[in-house]
């Protein structure tokens, strides 16, 4: 009979070696597979936190632009240089935008920012316009969106953001 | 005879099971620190965002609240008129001093628990003015500023 | 017979094969820990900068509002003017600065609290409204606009 720790030794030792090889490789292949979802889930997470950041930025200069010119045409030529003259809706603007929020011409536009009338009160001369401000994926998901609104009164005289 | 028949030199079992333990372990804790780096970043983000979001909202009813007083006002010419006071009142949440050559209108709009927006405006004959829109803690202006120490 | 002169030769080249192995797996090892600890310093190093660019943004965005007027003195120094003191924001060698001063002092853009690591900070008058940019280390750009206190024009 031969014994088993004879069996170990010489060419046995190689296959309980490959055997381990084996076994260790799946395990590893496993468990990286898992880790480098874990990385590019950080990875993701983090791009989308920049991407929020400026998205709540660019919000924030188009509402503080709108309050000055109550205008959106006014509005996107201020903060994106978009040519008033090629907006033919005043109530309603998408503007294609790269990651980093400036004004893309489509064919890398990731995010699309919507602008539009949500409400309109007037007064005696004086009008109050509320706005959405909404930034869309390609799929037309919401990815942030707020409100704001201008007022401009009659008697005031106003001279559109002339220092 | 048997020192001839001595096993080879290689690596023994168990070593590479080992390093493969301990390379998980790192990579393990690598990514843990990575997603919770991005988790905490993104939680900074999302308040940040909305608290934007917040300001904007409280400044769209406080761009309101202007509207309608502004509008109110538009109706008198005497400024110390019992009837502008009492539509003043109705509005709600106004506070209001009649001078003789206009009106100066108060009034705060709360951003969240923290803060609030405080609005002051002038109307004259000549036109509204702002006069005062910023943003403050609580839901009234200090009275009396704490000024600057200035380690003495 | 040749017999064990082959087996020599074939434990010789198996115990090469399983070194080899070995080393490659080590290798291999090595790689993946450093590819991991890499990403893990570009998320982390990402996070700071992008934390101080728009923590700087936000603060005097924020400290725009909260004051009675804001005034620009020169492309990287802001004052904000409130009753009973005056606050000056600064930028100097990589570093924003915050200084209060009392009513009445003279305004030096020296001996501030640092608050936040920025490369550059670019403060500009835009149709009427304060445009903060803070560029990080990176060279990536936060910009915001922000109305003045006073309501600028008049418009609300």
């Amino acid at each position: 009979m031969r014994s088993p720790t004879k069996s170990v030794r010489g060419v046995g030792r190689l296959n309980l070696f490959l055997l381990e090889m084996i076994i260790v490789l799946l395990f590893f292949s496993i468990a990286s597979a898992v880790i480098l979802k874990a990385f590019v889930a950080a990875d993701r997470i983090s791009a989308e936190n920049i991407r929020l950041e400026r998205m709540a930025f660019c919000a924030q200069s188009v509402a503080e632009s709108f309050s000055v010119t109550a205008d959106l045409a006014e509005t996107a030529e201020d903060i994106f240089g978009i040519d008033p003259e090629n907006i033919e809706n005043a109530t309603y603007i998408e503007i294609p935008l790269k990651e980093d929020c400036t004004y893309s011409y489509m064919e890398d536009a990731g995010i699309f920012l919507t602008m539009k009338f949500v409400y309109t009160e007037y007064g005696k001369g004086q009008v109050y316009t509320a706005i959405n401000i909404s930034f869309k994926d390609d799929a037309g998901n919401v990815l942030y969106e707020m409100n704001s609104a201008a007022f401009k009164p009659e008697r005031t005289v106003l001279d559109y953001g002339e220092e | 005879m048997e020192k001839n028949n001595t096993r080879p030199a290689g690596i023994g079992t168990g070593y590479l099971s080992l390093m493969m333990i301990f390379v998980v372990l790192c990579l393990t804790m690598l990514a843990a620190l990575s997603f919770s780096a991005a988790e905490s970043e993104r939680k900074y983000s999302e308040k940040a965002a909305e608290y934007t979001k917040a300001y904007y909202e409280a400044d769209a009813r406080a761009k309101y609240t202007l509207a309608k007083v502004a509008e109110t006002v538009d109706d008198y010419i005497d400024y110390s008129d019992f009837m502008l006071f009492g539509e003043l009142d109705e509005i709600g949440g106004l506070t209001y001093e009649s001078r003789p050559d206009g009106i100066d209108v108060s009034w705060t709009t709360e951003i969240n628990d923290r803060q609030s927006i405080y609005s002051e405006i002038r109307i004259t004959d000549a036109g509204l003015d702002i006069t005062d829109w910023r943003t403050i803690q609580g839901d009234a202006p200090e009275e009396e500023p704490l000024g600057v120490w200035m380690g003495e | 017979m040749n017999r064990p002169e082959t087996k020599r030769l074939a434990d010789i080249i198996s115990s090469a094969a399983n070194m080899t192995l070995f080393l490659l797996f080590a290798v291999c090892c090595l790689v993946m820990i450093t590819v991991a600890a890499a990403a893990y310093s570009r998320i982390n190093e990402n996070y700071g900068n992008t934390f101080n660019s728009t923590a700087a943004v936000r603060y005097i965005t924020n400290k725009i509002r909260a004051s009675e007027s804001a005034e620009i003195l020169a492309e990287n120094q802001l004052l904000l003017e409130n009753t009973g003191y005056s606050t000056l924001i600064y930028q100097q060698d990589g570093i924003v600065y915050e200084r209060l001063f009392p009513e009445g002092d003279i305004i030096t853009a020296e001996g501030g609290e640092e608050l936040f690591r920025a490369e550059k900070l670019l403060l500009q008058n835009k149709s009427g409204l304060i445009s903060v940019t803070v560029t990080d280390d990176d060279g990536g750009r936060f910009e915001a606009l922000c109305r003045k206190a006073d309501g600028g024009d008049g418009n609300a």
